[in-house]
């Protein structure tokens, strides 16, 4: 199917205005400890976290083997435990629980290990400036969106099958997020701009 | 007591089923804008930072906002409704090692199984739904969730802890992005 090979090219090219317009935002904003900048900058960079999570994805069949494994292993040594202590079924299987629950909390605090992005080093050239930024952003919302939407197919294109898809998918769902996060990046950096051109007294 | 009761439970409790309602109306929202139903790419998104501030001040009483979803509970008691126990009730022996681990690893694919098909069944179900108006519109939904939040920080600045009381200001700047959200400021353009 042409859709599942043409992502990876799409999302490489709405990352690319994410990653040009924290150059630019970088390089024009005077004070980056603004709390406008500042929340956009942080938005942006998890977007950009957000799809290269997408890029990098295992396939589907990994997560199935890893839980697969560690089942049977924490299952196995809780059943050998049971007999090595003389119990039955019943110790068997409350073992097996007590050691699922640390293996799920292992898992748990290996997963919010290492979600650190990193973006490149502003290069020396000029840029468009500060205001365009929000229209080079939203050009590439476009693209996030319609890639989105070609992922969930087009039998999907009504509110209430996408909100079902965009639940039950979990590309779908990062895409939906990196969206969200770049929305949010778009109305800070609006915010901001709104508030340097008024003139304060 | 009703369900919606603002006073009702504790803190976490209170923000983690706030959270899940902002989060049915910002998805709902975003879907919306995504189909050029209701294109508004603003509302959804400051739905989405109450959401984060949430988050925050939940995660200063050590809990978090995400519960589990509905599929992944479903399709457990399936597993172990459908194929965990009447194979321990069937098999001859069942505490020996290898046929619990059998056992385990056939609930585990029976579970992968069931969540797929659930998701399929819900997806190809909602096909067909009838579309309500959207909840971002719906101005008792500000109402309630800014009642929520106001009482949530009282109870918060009245916390013992000095961890808990830093909450009361994530849930002040969830107030704000809420009226933000709900009255749309002035933008650059």
């Amino acid at each position: 199917m042409p859709p599942a090979r043409a992502l990876p090219a799409e999302l490489g090219a709405v990352r690319a205005p994410i990653a040009d317009g924290f150059d630019e935002v970088v390089r024009e904003a005077g004070d980056l400890d603004q709390f406008w900048i500042r929340s956009a900058c942080g938005r942006l960079a998890a977007a950009d976290a957000e799809l290269a999570g997408v890029l990098r994805r295992r396939p589907a069949l990994i997560p199935v083997l890893i839980t697969t494994v560690v089942t049977a292993a924490v299952v196995a040594g809780s059943a050998t435990l049971a007999r090595a202590t003389g119990g039955g079924l019943l110790a068997a299987l409350t073992f097996s629980g007590l050691l699922s629950i640390v293996a799920l909390h292992l898992a748990g605090v290996l997963r919010r290990r290492g979600t650190v992005s990193a973006l490149p080093s502003p290069p020396d050239r000029p840029g468009p400036g500060l205001a365009e930024v929000p229209f080079a952003l939203e050009r590439a919302r476009v693209r996030l969106v319609s890639a989105g939407l070609r992922r969930a197919g087009q039998a999907n294109w009504r509110a209430p099958a996408l909100r079902q898809a965009m639940s039950g998918d979990p590309v779908l769902g990062r895409l939906a997020v990196a969206d969200l996060l770049l929305c949010q990046a778009i109305d800070c950096l609006e915010r901001y701009l709104d508030d340097i051109s008024k003139d304060w007294p | 007591m009703s369900r919606d009761d603002p006073f009702a439970g504790g803190v976490a409790p209170r923000l983690r089923r706030l959270d899940r309602e902002l989060a049915a109306a910002t998805t709902d929202a975003q879907c919306r804008d995504w189909t050029a139903d209701r294109p508004d790419r603003i509302g959804f998104a400051r739905l989405g930072q109450v959401r984060r501030e949430l988050g925050n001040a939940a995660a200063r009483y050590r809990t978090g906002t995400t519960g589990p979803d509905r599929t992944m509970i479903s399709a457990v008691l399936l597993a172990v409704l459908l194929v965990g126990v009447p194979l321990l009730l069937l098999v001859p022996g069942p505490a020996q090692p290898a046929r619990l681990t059998a056992i385990a690893v056939a609930c585990v694919w029976a579970l992968y199984l069931f969540r797929a098909v659930l998701r399929r069944l819900r997806i190809r179900r909602a096909r067909k739904a009838p579309d309500r108006p959207a909840p971002i519109d719906d101005p008792f939904l500000y109402a309630r969730a800014r009642r929520t939040i106001e009482s949530c920080a009282a109870s918060a600045r009245a916390d013992r802890s000095y961890r808990r009381r830093g909450a009361a200001a994530d849930l002040e700047y969830a107030l704000d992005w809420l009226a933000a959200a709900q009255e749309e400021l002035p933008r650059a353009r």
